[in-house]
């Protein structure tokens, strides 16, 4: 199996019903500014959800960074990890290196109706394989092993997770070495 | 009468913020004394609470938000630039209106935005997930905001401008820009750091979106020792 080098991308969708103090001070917050910069769009409150204003008011689509930007101190404290996307033995969160927001749908009179995601990308990981239904990763810590071997990662295959870039690595054979 | 309703005409009538939030408290005091069996006072007893949109609307601070912040630069070079913007109340006599919410944004000193992917005269940009130039302050007990910045550049068609939004609890007041003399604007392009993208030629004048309202959206700017000084006053 080639190696290579891929980067993950995770869909972390926040609702109403979502839980945790992260999830929920970012749906609160969001929904809070989403009714605060869409009346830039909707002086006269003619719509009442994200679909319609997009439809008729094109420019609200800036609506997803203009409200992604109440909750970057939250994403800023989360220490660059991925919140609930952790490796098979549940110790380590997956990093990430970027982020951005993205408001699924809204509703002005309606919090339920309220869904965003944050999509995590996480910087360039080397890929060894599949086995069962997780990924073989190579992991950034090395300073345990000292036998010549790599140290390695799983993580589960999970809905949200996609490979979001992938380069070919050349396989080192003990001639190249 | 519902809340939002209940705030828009405290903030119609020019009640400044703080007077919105002890009445927000206040309410809040009576709603919980109704909800624990308490002796709250017999006209908010008898009268249902007004159901609304739920959330803490009149305590958010904007607390997560990464452009709640006064330097607004972010590294990006540029003759400095401080921005005191106050906030006045017409229907007070312009007097001062406190915790009212500041945004502004503006572009670099080339004529980029944070937040877009964008095209200006060094080629396509993208400034996605970037926020310089971008910030938000809520105005204290003389109405005024304070943000430190570098001066901005233009892109074409353009005069050089500030945007600014005002926010008085979650209801949006005004979405406004703001202008700066040309002459200040013509010795900045003439410096080291601006001569490359050189003079804006879409002066005040010439700009089909502000000329006509220069009269209330031209800033005094000042130039102190190589740092420049914007003051405006924006009323509401």
């Amino acid at each position: 199996m080639q190696p290579a080098q891929i980067t993950l991308t995770f869909r972390q969708v926040i609702n109403a019903s979502s839980t945790g103090d992260f999830e929920s001070r970012v749906f609160e917050d969001s929904y809070i500014e989403f009714i605060m910069q869409a009346q830039a769009y909707n002086q006269e409150k003619l719509y009442r959800t994200f679909s319609e204003l997009k439809t008729h008011k094109p420019k609200s689509n800036s609506l997803h960074y203009k409200v992604g930007f109440a909750v970057g101190l939250y994403v800023q404290e989360l220490g660059g990890r991925i919140p609930g996307v952790k490796d098979s033995l549940g110790v380590t969160a997956l990093p990430f290196d970027t982020h951005h927001f993205e408001i699924i749908e809204s509703d002005i009179e309606d919090r339920q109706q309220h869904q965003v995601a944050i999509i995590y990308t996480t910087p360039p990981l080397t890929w060894l394989g599949v086995v069962g239904d997780r990924l073989l990763l190579v992991s950034n810590d090395q300073s345990y092993l000292n036998n010549g071997a790599q140290a390695t990662f799983m993580l589960p295959l999970q809905p949200q997770l996609a490979i979001s870039s992938y380069k070919a690595l050349q396989l080192q054979t003990e001639e190249s070495r | 009468m519902e809340r939002k309703n209940f705030l828009r005409s405290l903030a119609m009538t020019a009640i400044s913020a703080p007077v919105l939030l002890e009445a927000c408290k206040k309410d809040s005091k009576e709603t919980d004394a109704l909800l624990a069996g308490g002796t709250a006072k017999t006209e908010a007893a008898c009268i249902p609470t007004d159901p609304d949109m739920a959330g803490p609307y009149p305590l958010y601070g904007s607390r997560g938000s990464a452009i709640n912040r006064v330097n607004i630069a972010d590294n990006k070079p540029g003759i400095p630039l401080n921005i005191d913007i106050t906030v006045q109340s017409v229907y007070r006599g312009c007097a001062p209106v406190t915790n009212a919410r500041v945004d502004i944004w503006h572009c670099d000193k080339d004529g980029y935005y944070s937040g877009y992917v964008n095209d200006g005269y060094l080629g396509v940009q993208n400034n996605q997930g970037r926020l310089f130039g971008r910030g938000l302050q809520y105005t204290n007990s003389v109405g005024k905001v304070h943000f430190a910045s570098i001066y901005p550049g233009w892109y074409p068609g353009r005069c050089t401008h500030l945007h600014a939004q005002i926010f008085i609890g979650t209801t949006l007041y005004l979405t406004t820009q703001i202008a700066f003399p040309d002459a200040i604007n013509a010795a900045v392009y003439n410096t080291s750091q601006y001569i490359a993208h050189g003079q804006n030629p879409t002066t005040n004048y010439l700009d089909s979106i502000i000329s006509d309202s220069l009269a209330t959206e031209l800033a005094t700017v000042t130039n102190s020792g190589g740092v420049y000084n914007l003051s405006h006053v924006i009323k509401i």
